[in-house]
């Protein structure tokens, strides 16, 4: 079969035919489909700033499910007191309870130590009012470190906390921006400034009659705290963590794969186990005893893959419905030429 | 008089059945890029649907213009009413093509909503929303009434594409030059740009108390029509431009 385009030649003054050789013809359906796929699968992604990590976040829902829930024993390995609820808000001690993540909109830049400060401030609870109420405010803190800026990945999280499905529409109960440095070892400057800092408010002899003080940083605590506030890691995941809970300090953690295991200290040992996907997000969480039992287990999935799922099936379809007609066809074709 | 009319039908979506594809072809893959390409998620799930029934009733104008366009203009320049006209009555071929006709816009437009509530899955999860449905159903509505205003323009011009050229500067500037003309606190439910905003607006849970109406410097600027104003005004253009291009069909002179 020739395939040609229509063109009026202006020269000749007439129509003419160009013929379209199957070699581009196939040329043009495989650029068609690089441009598809590059669109669809994000190859073709924007860069969102200088790092050796890419930052595969991309908007969409994550629904969060409690796959495993064994509440005496995480009281009798973790504490008396304490519940899931303390880490997860909602239902979060039910088995078969969800949670739905949504991730809005996407952002990078830069931002100054002030800004990240005031991340730890709200790990360590400190109140900030009252450090500025004593001259150590935002103004304080631009003129001592001026001059240093980090790059930052951003995203905005709605959250549906852990409930009972089905879930509701639109009722998300928190809505926040995300953080993520795209070069961890960036955290080893910001503590040693945090550390500097924290010095001269202790030894500050005013602070010291009023009886106020910050804390020491600590990276074990610190990382628990980024892993309950929806710490997210650029790719690859083993690199980046390594390079966080390094930058950190971290005497409790370490990386397996894609996953970061805290070791953690309650009644007895026990062990907190999050894998991350290729998005960077957190997959599975875990909980488990020293012994390696499982005391609690979240799991997550993605909506879109049985969007793709659903794609798929009607794709194939398309495909063996052309070729049942294709060859219904040729075979009509055939009889007509036999007879 | 089901038979002949059923028999025309038939013919028609054999006849349209490449364009159909085409139309469909083209719809799925531009609301299958699109889906992936946001870089920010309407929030929330109804401004999704929004965003995407912003556009596409460009989509809906293009495609009854090239399905209604030649409905009856063609059955004189190709002069194919000669030989079919004698066989079954006027009436009898104009209801046949046009329900075809319409049939294939509407499935079309289906296509259109099915993608959009996938993606809308796959972007916002379970569950969806409802609302979507009604305002499909008010794009049928409104389909029906553009077609049947196509099919009047169709009925005396010479050519298709001087139905379309007219239905697409009807659109874009005619109902606002209109607009512009007419006393600004006369509802313009004439409109259909302003028609085709209640099958946007539908989509949010809580339409029913939107204000419809703003002011600015004494303008009365009207947002969006009721549903009642809505289903009425399309039902008699319906009426009115079904009714005549029949009558119109039924009396020109081949």
């Amino acid at each position: 079969v020739k395939i040609s385009i229509k063109y009026f030649d202006w020269k000749q003054k007439k129509l003419g035919n160009h013929p379209l050789h199957k070699k581009n013809i196939r040329k043009s359906m495989s650029l068609l489909f690089i441009m598809v796929f590059s669109l669809t699968m994000g190859v073709l992604k924007p860069s969102y700033a200088n790092s050796d990590y890419s930052f595969s976040v991309v908007p969409g829902t994550q629904i969060l499910e409690i796959d495993h829930c064994n509440l005496q024993l995480w009281k009798e390995t973790i504490n008396h007191t304490s519940s899931p609820l303390d880490w997860f808000p909602g239902n979060s001690n039910q088995t078969g309870a969800q949670s739905k993540k949504t991730v809005r909109i996407l952002a990078f830049g830069e931002c100054d130590t002030y800004t990240l400060f005031l991340m730890i401030y709200s790990a360590y609870d400190i109140d900030y009012f009252e450090l500025s109420d004593y001259g150590y405010d935002s103004n304080y803190l631009r003129l001592n470190f001026a001059h240093r800026y980090y790059n930052f990945w951003a995203y905005d999280l709605a959250i549906d906390y852990f409930m009972m499905p089905p879930l509701e529409d639109n009722s998300y109960e928190s809505s926040e921006m995300y953080k993520i440095l795209s070069h961890p070892s960036d955290f080893s400057t910001l503590i040693d400034d945090y550390n500097n800092f924290s010095e001269t408010v202790n030894n500050d002899p005013l602070m010291q009659s009023l009886n106020i003080s910050i804390p020491e940083f600590d990276g074990d605590y610190f990382l628990q705290y980024l892993i309950f506030n929806e710490l997210a890691t650029a790719l690859p995941s083993n690199v980046y963590l390594n390079e966080l809970i390094d930058a950190l300090g971290c005497e409790n953690a370490s990386v397996q794969e894609s996953s970061l295991i805290l070791n953690c200290k309650g009644i007895s040992n026990y062990q907190l186990e999050i894998s991350y996907n290729e998005q960077g997000l957190m997959d599975t969480f875990k909980v488990k005893t020293e012994d390696g039992t499982l005391i609690y287990k979240i799991t997550s999935w993605y909506p879109k893959y049985v969007v793709y799922t659903i794609f798929g099936i009607i794709i194939a379809g398309i495909i063996g419905l052309s070729a049942v007609f294709f060859y219904l066809s040729r075979k009509k074709i055939k009889f007509f030429k036999e007879n | 008089l089901f038979k002949p009319v059923f028999q025309t039908f038939k013919f028609e979506l054999y006849v349209q059945r490449i364009k159909f594809i085409i139309f469909s072809v083209v719809s799925f893959i531009v609301a299958f890029i699109s889906g992936f390409i946001n870089r920010v998620l309407p929030w929330p799930q109804y401004s999704f649907y929004q965003s995407s029934l912003w556009w596409f009733v460009f989509t809906i104008l293009f495609s009854s213009s090239f399905f209604f366009s030649s409905i009856i203009c063609s059955e004189y320049k190709k002069k194919t009413g000669l030989m079919i006209i004698p066989l079954i009555t006027r009436q009898e071929l104009f209801v046949g093509k046009f329900l075809a006709n319409y049939l294939y816009v509407v499935v079309f437009a289906a296509i259109h909503y099915i993608i959009m509530y996938i993606l809308a899955f796959e972007l916002y999860g379970p569950p969806l929303i409802s609302t979507p449905l009604i305002s499909f159903a008010f794009v049928t509505l409104f389909i029906l009434a553009l077609c049947c205003l196509i099919s009047f323009f169709s009925s005396f011009m010479p050519s298709p594409a001087y139905v379309i050229i007219i239905i697409m500067a009807l659109y874009v500037f005619g109902f606002s030059m209109i607009q512009s003309i007419i006393d600004s606190s006369i509802e313009p439910l004439y409109s259909f740009s302003y028609l085709y905003k209640i099958i946007i607006v539908i989509n949010n849970p809580d339409f029913s108390v939107l204000d419809r109406i703003s002011e600015i410097d004494g303008t009365i600027y009207w947002d969006f029509p009721t549903v009642e104003g809505a289903i009425l005004s399309l039902s008699v253009y319906v009426i009115i431009f079904f009714s005549l291009t029949l009558f119109i069909f039924k009396k020109k002179q081949i």
